[in-house]
């Protein structure tokens, strides 16, 4: 499961309901995007700004240049920043890419068998995203809190950077809820300092994460 | 597979759902609630101040503003956290500074909104009363509203825009209609007193009719924070602002001018002590009266839960610059609601009423009135600095501004600004409706000198211990990010 599957999990209870405000989930999955695009090495964040980088071939297919994304929504998000003739900022990304952003993963999570699409309502019918496995999020939570508690040093890139991401939108304190001492808190510190001395674009990435989450709050209005 | 883009790229997601000059226009009158202006402020303003120019002062104060607005949101559009004033402050004249005004503009909210409780709680009183005969204390019908502005704020339920725009309407038709009814049975001819800018030179206490007038455009500051989400933030914002701080100022200058004239110079006071809001009510046939003394209940809720809101984010955006203390900048996982800064002003709410209800305190003018006036009282304080910032912050790069916008607008309402405030203090017994020299006279812009100084001193401490904190000062949620300038991008992530 990648970061943004991951992320939506987190952010969604056994019904498929948002168990945040929907903007702050629709950011923190934007956020994932990008971050998976920057592990894959497809986009960067310099001057504050998303650059795209085209990854060499690895393998000798016809007519084909770069290695593409692994999955159809980062491909998607990938050649709308390469295509788009201005390099904008995260934080523009991350509010072109949130009013969508949800329904996209759902569909996505419905295709690898994670979800299911039900339609609810006697007289708005809505669809709704249900996961199969009613405990999805609940063990990744698990798994993810006992690694940060436990210190585990084997704690691959994927966790770290979704960990990141939970922690900007804010969302870690609904993983951390155990955290007796503030292990898992301290543990966190030091990982996001570690990304930060190895990439520091993703120090920049939660950043603006938690800066559009914030301003989400100061700017609401019905 | 869906895309999550939409067709036309960034340059069609940024431009969609902008704001036109008639929805901020809209946003900006319903944050001052004109309502309980004219039938709270106004009719205070006579009986307390015993003064006539109140027209003339909402004229010459909407001018002033207007002017102020120039420079105001020619900066707006420049910084991040443009909604606050003590972003303004730190940016212009430096971090410190910003501190000092941060705390401030928390206190002078906070006098505003818990200020209303005063005069709401009369206000239903005297309605439940005469109409059904229920007769609870004033500070009963204070709490149920505290009360459900507590739950909502928590819930982070703002009132519906389209809600708000019906009862914004009703409230200035309403306006219109019991102007209009007073004007058509004039006491004694139609004198122009309260209009004349002769009542307001020259006369011991205009400060506090300046002052209190200014009450009445508290809440047009927030036109800055559509600078990001409008069509033009060139044209748009200042277009809304002008437009808003003209219909409020004529609407409330007539209002006032239709009292003097019913009731007729030499009594207004005296009737405005007797009768309070009633006396506008009372110019026009019952009916009307009484859909105007419910909008005024309406009126008066809105504003408390705008004002609420107003104070929430204010230390919000202080505790995600963690210059106050961090939990203030947490969210409700679930309602987004700014929890701990909804709950401080809350618990803040319940001690003014239990106060004021336990020391049996008069309601209507040492509550709504002298803390509505304090707190009128800190705002023009901040625009006044506000003024000096702008100035300074285009002296550093002028940035391609006029001459006009950069320099000559702030300067011209920064000195016009500080001449009131100046007259504000002296005349502060007046305003308060106190005797010369009464100790609530001192202690009250004392208070904010006090509190201006700690955060100043507290500034400085933040630059020398806490570099990283002091480097976020005034930035609001974008202290995560460090970034000071806005670029006009960023309307997209709203």
């Amino acid at each position: 499961m990648s970061i943004v599957d991951n992320f939506y999990l987190l952010a969604h209870d056994e019904n498929g309901k948002p168990r945040v405000q929907a903007r702050v989930a629709a950011l923190g999955l934007a956020a994932s995007v990008l971050a998976e695009l920057m592990l894959t090495g497809h986009v960067t964040i310099a001057e504050q700004r998303v650059q795209p980088t085209a990854p060499p071939m690895q393998s000798h297919v016809a007519g084909q240049r770069y290695t593409p994304p692994p999955d159809p929504l980062g491909h998607t998000v990938w050649d709308q920043i390469r295509h788009e003739p201005n390099r904008h900022q995260v934080r523009t990304w991350l509010g072109v890419l949130a009013p969508t952003i949800t329904e996209a993963v759902a569909v996505r999570l419905v295709r690898i068998g994670a979800l299911d699409q039900v339609e609810v309502g006697r007289f708005r019918r809505t669809t709704r995203y249900v996961p199969i496995d009613r405990n999805a999020g609940v063990k990744i939570k698990a798994v993810l809190a006992s690694r940060l508690i436990q210190a585990d040093p084997t704690i691959g890139w994927s966790d770290a950077v979704l960990a990141g991401v939970l922690h900007a939108t804010g969302l870690m304190a609904d993983v951390l809820w155990q955290d007796s001492g503030g292990r898992g808190r301290r543990y966190l510190g030091e990982i996001l300092r570690d990304i930060g001395a190895q990439t520091p674009a993703f120090i920049d990435l939660f950043a603006d994460t938690e800066a559009a989450v914030g301003d989400a709050v100061l700017s609401h209005r019905v | 597979m869906s895309s999550p883009i939409p067709a036309g790229g960034v340059s069609a997601a940024l431009a969609k759902d902008r704001l036109g000059v008639p929805s901020v226009v809209f946003f900006i009158l319903s944050a001052v609630a004109p309502l309980t202006v004219v039938a709270g402020v106004v009719t205070t303003m006579y009986a307390v101040t015993g003064l006539s120019a109140i027209g003339a002062a909402f004229i010459a104060v909407a001018i002033v503003l207007a002017v102020f607005a120039a420079g105001y949101v020619a900066m707006a559009r420049r910084i991040t956290n443009a909604g606050a004033f003590y972003a303004y402050i730190a940016r212009g004249i430096g971090r410190p500074a910003g501190v000092g005004a941060a705390l401030v503009a928390v206190v002078a909210y906070n006098a505003l909104q818990v200020g209303l409780y005063g005069m709401f709680g009369p206000v239903v009183h005297d309605y439940m009363l005469a109409k059904f005969d229920i007769n609870l204390a004033w500070w009963v019908w204070s709490l149920i509203a505290w009360a459900i502005v507590a739950i909502l704020g928590l819930m982070r339920v703002d009132l519906n825009g389209k809600i708000l725009a019906v009862l914004l309407t009703a409230e200035v038709i309403v306006v219109v209609v019991l102007a209009a009814a007073g004007l058509g049975k004039p006491a004694d001819g139609y004198p122009l007193t309260s209009l004349s800018p002769d009542g307001l030179f020259g006369h011991a206490g205009v400060g506090a009719l300046l002052v209190t007038a200014l009450l009445g455009f508290v809440g047009f500051e927030a036109s800055a924070v559509f600078a990001e989400e409008s069509k033009n933030p060139r044209r748009t914002v200042p277009a809304a602002t002008y437009t808003s701080l003209a219909v409020i100022g004529v609407l409330y200058a007539v209002a006032s001018w239709a009292m003097s004239v019913h009731y007729g110079d030499g009594q207004v006071a005296g009737v405005a002590g007797e009768q309070g809001p009633g006396m506008l009510f009372s110019m026009s046939s019952s009916t009307v009266g009484e859909v105007a003394n419910v909008l005024f209940a309406t009126s008066l809720f809105a504003a408390m839960l705008s004002f609420h809101n107003a104070v929430t984010r204010y230390m919000f955006a202080l505790g995600r610059e963690r210059v106050l203390p961090r939990r203030l900048g947490r969210t409700d996982l679930r309602t987004g609601a700014p929890r701990t800064a909804s709950l401080v002003q809350s618990v803040i709410g319940v001690a003014v009423i239990a106060l004021y209800a336990l020391a049996g305190w008069d309601p209507m003018v040492k509550l709504f009135f002298w803390l509505g006036a304090t707190g009128g009282f800190g705002v023009l304080c901040l625009l006044a600095v506000t003024a000096v910032s702008v100035i300074v912050f285009f002296l550093r790069d002028p940035q391609g501004e006029n001459i006009w916008r950069r320099l000559i607008a702030p300067l011209l309402a920064g000195a016009a600004l500080i001449a009131m405030a100046v007259a504000g203090v002296v005349n502060y017994s007046t305003l308060l409706g106190s005797k010369p020299g009464a100790a609530e006279a001192v202690a009250f812009p004392l208070a904010y000198l006090i509190v201006a100084v700690l955060g100043v001193v507290y500034g400085v401490y933040l630059m020398m211990a806490q570099p990283d904190t002091y480097r976020g000062i005034g930035l609001g949620a974008n202290a995560a990010t460090g970034r000071t300038e806005t670029d006009l991008e960023v309307s997209a992530t709203r």
